[in-house]
């Protein structure tokens, strides 16, 4: 079986190296110009600290050789080469998309801690009603987009420039408000942070962490979906 | 004598969780490319499983909380 590693836009420019169970990298060039990096298994790897270490290792190196990468999730196999062709073959587009949106980037992960802020009213309902057209309006855009953290509004304005795209993922975990994956060009990294830190005085009864730059797994295309 | 230091308290710990297997597993467990539909992983001592992807995210989300402390 093939053990997919990760979706390339273009051939590593330096040596593969090995996967999680030492086997030799093989690069795939798939249709549209996308290569993807993979490993022949017998079996699938554990799931096991030392193998999912050893994936997140595996892509951290293929990201340093190549300027657009797409993280394939841990597990993910496939019989053999046909088999990987026609599993991407429809989905060509769409990640030859996501490739170009990642050129060149990285990604930082936020999580913020905290008390969630209040939801918004539910559509419909009396309290949404009582406002004007105009607050119904956007309220209604911003139901629509489940995904939102107003939390850290205060210090979106700091990361202008910096945020090249982002993801969100809200969580029913408190203290764990949600996660924010944002991505940013290569080597703003340390700039990122140090935005982030003069950031804090404007953060009330929130808390973040920051951890990164990663490869961006959160932006393949259906990452948060 | 020893000198205490009293540490004030921030609202905004920049935190180097890079190296934390939950910032790990988050990523490399439920984010990324999905190939195909289902994944496959290997147990100890158990022949090979098929598990579905609802089922990885479950478990996934089972071990989150613990790193979320403030």
């Amino acid at each position: 079986m093939l053990y997919v590693y990760a979706l390339l836009g273009d051939r590593p420019r330096r040596g593969r190296g090995a996967g999680i169970r030492r086997e030799p990298l093989r690069v795939l060039r798939c249709a549209g110009g996308v290569f993807a990096v993979v490993g022949r298994m017998t079996t699938p790897p554990p799931l096991d600290a030392a193998s999912v270490r050893g994936h997140a290792v595996t892509v951290r190196r293929l990201a340093r050789s190549v300027d657009a990468i797409l993280p394939a999730r841990f597990g993910s196999t496939l019989a053999d080469e046909d088999a990987l062709a026609e599993a991407l073959e429809p989905r060509i587009g769409e990640l030859r998309e996501a490739l170009a949106v990642v050129t060149g980037r990285e990604q930082m992960t936020l999580r913020v801690y905290g008390t969630p802020s209040a939801p918004a009213p539910l559509p419909g309902s009396e309290e949404e009603m009582s406002l004007g057209p105009g607050a119904r309006y956007l309220v209604g855009r911003a139901g629509a987009r489940k995904q939102t953290v107003p939390e850290i509004e205060p210090i979106r304005s700091l990361l202008r420039g910096l945020v090249h795209g982002e993801r969100v993922a809200r969580h029913d975990a408190p203290p764990l408000i949600a996660s924010v994956y944002h991505l940013v060009a290569r080597g703003q990294s340390r700039r990122y942070r140090a935005r982030l830190a003069r950031a804090a005085p404007a953060l009330v009864a929130t808390r973040l962490t920051v951890s990164g730059p990663w490869a961006p797994y959160a932006f393949a295309p259906e990452a948060l979906g | 004598m020893r000198r205490r230091v009293r540490r004030r308290r921030r609202r905004f710990d920049i935190e180097r969780a890079d190296a934390s297997l939950l910032e790990v597993i988050d990523h490399v467990l439920t984010k990324g490319v999905v190939v195909t539909g289902d994944v496959m992983l290997g147990l100890a001592n158990v022949d090979l499983v098929y598990l579905r992807l609802s089922a990885l995210l479950c478990a996934a989300d089972r071990v989150r909380p613990r790193a979320a402390e403030p």
